[in-house]
């Protein structure tokens, strides 16, 4: 097989953080008079959501500093960040920075926001092993984190919730999991947009599945076979992006990918989609289960549309990081139930004077 | 409500907000926060800023119902008294679901939160605050 | 050099509005001219506020009451000191007299809370706390006193209800005070059901939002005033700063500024803390009375709450604390009550005017405190 940059790249620390909040697909269906079993037809139980002292940043602040404790490195060796958000707190103001100051990488380093849907930190990814492999930088974070908003009664709203996955990149040597071979696949494609002022999504319903998620997903991922080699039964689990509990299975069938490939990495039935870090939460969760030697599949999309899909391999250092922070399914574990009022209150979606 | 709080007075205390930054007197080892010029035990003026590590001890804590503005979306407030390491600090406590556990030795760690926003449009301050540790 | 108050005018502590910060110190300094019978000039006006600046956007307090009162072309000086800066006021009050630059030096203390709603006086009073750290977390005095409160009662085993007395007692002792701004009864179950202003202190604890302005008239020996005029003599004054955030304090559980203060005036003074026979303490949302009088080393340590269960401190016992019913029922308006305070206390030694029961006493203290034992200041009164 033909060596790829990538291959002189990998993942040194993994960490995600999901809000201890959950509202169950019943309360969202009383309050908006879906029939009962709506959210179960998504393949969703529950969903994440931040409390109100929550935000993207924090979440990634969160998830970001468990990667980088199972990076074991010097945070001042960081040479770039990217903050993957499509809920920023600020339209103009960087989060990156932020996160950047408050976990001491602050001031030599690259910082920034990008944002393509819930595709934006893979962009931040496959950015970063370019910098990593061309020697630019040593070690960079990127971090995947929303609030994900959804239209109140809208469909979404069943799935849109609150969490983030960060990681940290550096040099193959000291991976847990290094990348064999990416692939991007991009086109103008509008299922899911929301307008510069406008509070909420909107999205092209059954649109963004044929036209937007699965052409993309499915595009990357045969790009990525086609440039490797590799085939469907190389891999031992493959992650895509998860938006609900359904397509990532259907994808996965499309592509050739057993059901028992990708349910142990599939979070969004327990957490919901937290997008920028919803095939990222799936990877990391991966990381601090399996063995080395493992090769994942992982495929994020973003809407817009667009799909990037890497072949990662586990390597032995992935034992010893483990239990440098607490996995995902710590922070799945931790969680209280709320009602549809706590859980307005908390994203704000109460009107009230002197609550801006 | 829009303040229109400060810029430069958060941003220049930026680190002591977003790590707990305390100082630790080099002459004879107190540890204070927040960090001051001179060392209140000792009188001496070399102090050095230092992290304080994650988890701690409460010591003290209150359930605050009555607020100042900024604070409405969040009352009650839970404040703690805590002892990080070798240094005693008092910030918010969050995700208190069971306040039986809120006790004194309590064990508590930091986390990154956001504590006030100037309105829709004005700056938004995030801090260190505390949460109970669960293992 | 001896130093006196040769007067006192106040008016009752309530929520007034219909009248501002001049209106009040009008009030007030019109009922000391009637008190003393005469019209009265002062070499020296100083105002004590604490939270005009941020409540009714004002500086200069000190001159815009001067003028009002029609005081022109005098030093003006505004003390500002939280809760405590009625003492300061008058310790620079006799200061400016020892140092020959006065010979009477009107004192006005003045405080409105009642101008805004409730969360506004929330951040008003939470910067008594320190505003980049304690208060920007959301503290409030409140929050700082009930973090005390907790400490306290698990280090000395007490329950909650255990600080019920001291609520009942204040609201007792103020009944017959004409200007304190609560003069009712309440039992130990109201103080329990009360509303939790931040556990485990209760309304109940805490004191009303008052507004309300007092004035003294400080004069030395060169006073224009006659002799006859005097009402108590300023025997000792002592002011002492201590640590703001309760992070930085060794302890919770006392005050330690106020071990100095006693020590101060006991060494000026030669009486010691048993020998003064009324007290007027800060006992803000009751979890300080406590502190205060054993960091006094009136009850011993842990002791301070089984005291006031066990009937001490009333009228008749020595000392009596808070005999016109402390900031819990004759109302806290800050930076005047320390000015309240040492009027009442004139007045007890003097013509007693201020409670209708008879009250026998040749020495009393004041004590002030701002924020959250912060800062103190103590002035030892003596019958003249």
């Amino acid at each position: 097989m033909v060596i790829f940059p990538e291959e002189k790249v990998g993942i040194v620390g993994w960490g995600s953080y999901f809000p201890i909040y959950r509202i169950s697909m019943g309360e969202l269906e009383r309050q908006w008079g879906f029939p009962p079993g709506t959210g179960e037809g998504l393949g969703m139980k529950e969903k994440a959501v931040a409390a109100s002292d929550e935000d993207a940043v924090t979440m990634g602040y969160e998830a970001a500093r468990n990667a980088i404790l199972r990076a074991e490195i010097d945070s001042k060796k960081i040479g770039a960040v990217f903050f993957g958000t499509e809920s920023k707190p600020y339209a103009v103001k960087p989060s990156a920075t932020i996160v950047a100051q408050a976990l001491g990488i602050t001031p030599n380093t690259m910082a920034s926001d990008l944002e393509f849907a819930c595709r934006a930190a893979s962009e931040g990814m496959r950015a970063s092993i370019g910098l990593i492999s061309s020697g630019m930088i040593e070690f960079a974070l990127v971090i995947g984190s929303d609030t994900a908003q959804a239209n109140p009664g809208d469909i979404l709203e069943f799935t849109a919730s609150s969490g983030a996955t960060a990681f940290v990149l550096g040099p193959k040597p000291l991976s847990a999991a290094y990348f064999e071979a990416s692939f991007s696949y991009i086109t103008d494609t509008p299922d899911f947009w929301r307008r510069s002022l406008s509070p909420y999504p909107l999205h092209g319903e059954a649109f963004t599945g044929d036209p937007a998620y699965f052409d993309h997903i499915i595009n990357a991922v045969r790009g990525l076979m086609e440039k490797t080699g590799l085939r469907p039964s190389d891999f031992d689990f493959a992650v895509f992006h998860q938006p609900n509990g359904k397509y990532p299975i259907k994808v996965g069938e499309r592509l050739g990918f057993t059901k028992e490939k990708i349910l142990p990495g599939l979070l969004t039935p327990v957490v919901g989609n937290t997008y920028n870090g919803s095939a990222f939460q799936g990877l990391s969760h991966l990381l601090d289960t399996v063995k080395p030697g493992t090769r994942i599949l992982m495929a994020p999309f973003g809407s817009g549309a667009g799909s990037d899909a890497y072949s990662i391999v586990v390597t032995d250092k992935v034992e010893n990081k483990k239990n440098l922070a607490p996995p995902a399914y710590f922070y799945v574990n931790k969680k209280v139930s709320i009602s549809y009022s706590e859980y307005a209150k908390f994203r704000k979606l109460i009107k009230r004077i002197g609550g801006d | 409500m829009m303040e229109r709080l400060s810029i430069s007075r958060f941003w220049r205390i930026k680190d002591l907000h977003y790590t707990f930054a305390y100082s630790k007197c080099k002459k004879c080892g107190h540890a204070f926060y927040p960090p001051k010029h001179v060392c209140p035990k000792c009188g001496s003026r070399e102090l050095e800023l230092t992290i304080p590590p994650r988890e701690g001890e409460l010591l003290s804590w209150t359930k605050l119902y009555e607020v100042a503005p900024y604070f409405e979306n969040e009352k009650p407030l839970y404040l703690g008294l805590v002892k990080l390491g070798e240094v005693k600090i008092m910030a918010q406590i969050v995700d208190v679901f069971d306040e039986s556990l809120l006790k004194e030795g309590a064990r508590v760690e930091t986390v990154f939160r956001k504590v006030k926003e100037d309105g829709n449009s004005g700056l938004i301050y995030y801090a260190m605050k505390f949460r109970l540790t669960s293992k | 050099m001896r130093i006196f108050i040769s007067g006192y005018g106040l008016v009752r502590i309530s929520r007034w509005f219909s009248d501002s910060l001049e209106d009040l110190s009008f009030k007030a300094f019109t009922d000391m001219e009637s008190r003393i019978g005469e019209r009265i000039d002062a070499d020296a006006v100083i105002v004590a506020n604490s939270l005009g600046p941020i409540l009714q956007s004002q500086n200069l307090i000190s001159v815009a009451i001067a003028e009002d009162l029609g005081f022109k072309g005098r030093p003006t000086f505004s003390v500002e000191n939280g809760g405590a800066s009625g003492g300061s006021a008058v310790i620079l009050a006799t200061s400016l007299i020892k140092a020959g630059m006065a010979k009477d030096v009107l004192v006005i203390g003045a405080e409105k809370t009642s101008d805004y709603i409730s969360s506004i006086s929330n951040h008003a009073i939470s910067t008594f706390l320190n505003s980049e750290y304690e208060a920007f977390y959301g503290g409030t005095p409140a929050s700082s006193f009930a973090m005390i409160a907790r400490a306290y009662l698990a280090a000395y085993g007490y329950k909650e209800e255990d600080l019920s007395d001291w609520p009942v007692l204040m609201h007792e002792n103020a009944v017959d005070v004409p200007h304190a701004q609560l003069k009712f009864k309440v039992t130990r179950e109201q103080v329990m059901k009360s509303d939790i202003i931040s556990a485990p202190l209760r309304v109940m604890h805490s004191p009303p939002s008052s507004d309300g302005a007092a004035v003294l008239l400080i004069s030395g020996e060169e006073s224009r005033l006659g002799k006859d005029k005097r009402l108590a003599e300023i025997k000792s004054t002592v002011q002492i700063s201590d640590i703001m955030e309760l992070s930085i304090r060794d302890s919770l559980t006392e005050y330690q500024a106020l071990h100095y203060l006693a020590e101060s005036i006991e060494r000026s003074t030669g009486y010691r803390m048993s020998e003064i026979d009324i007290i007027d303490i800060p006992d803000d949302y009751t979890i300080s009375t406590p502190l205060v009088l054993e960091s006094l080393n009136i009850s011993a340590k842990g002791k301070g709450l089984e005291d006031i269960s066990s009937g001490r401190f009333r009228l008749g016992d020595k000392p009596s604390v808070n005999v016109t019913g402390g900031t819990k029922a004759r109302g806290h308006p800050y930076g005047a009550t320390g000015v309240y305070q040492l009027a009442e206390l004139s007045s007890l030694l003097s013509d007693n005017k201020v409670k209708n029961a008879r009250v026998q006493a040749d020495r009393a203290l004041s004590i002030s405190m701002g924020g959250v034992g912060t800062v103190f200041t103590g002035i030892l009164l003596e019958k003249v």
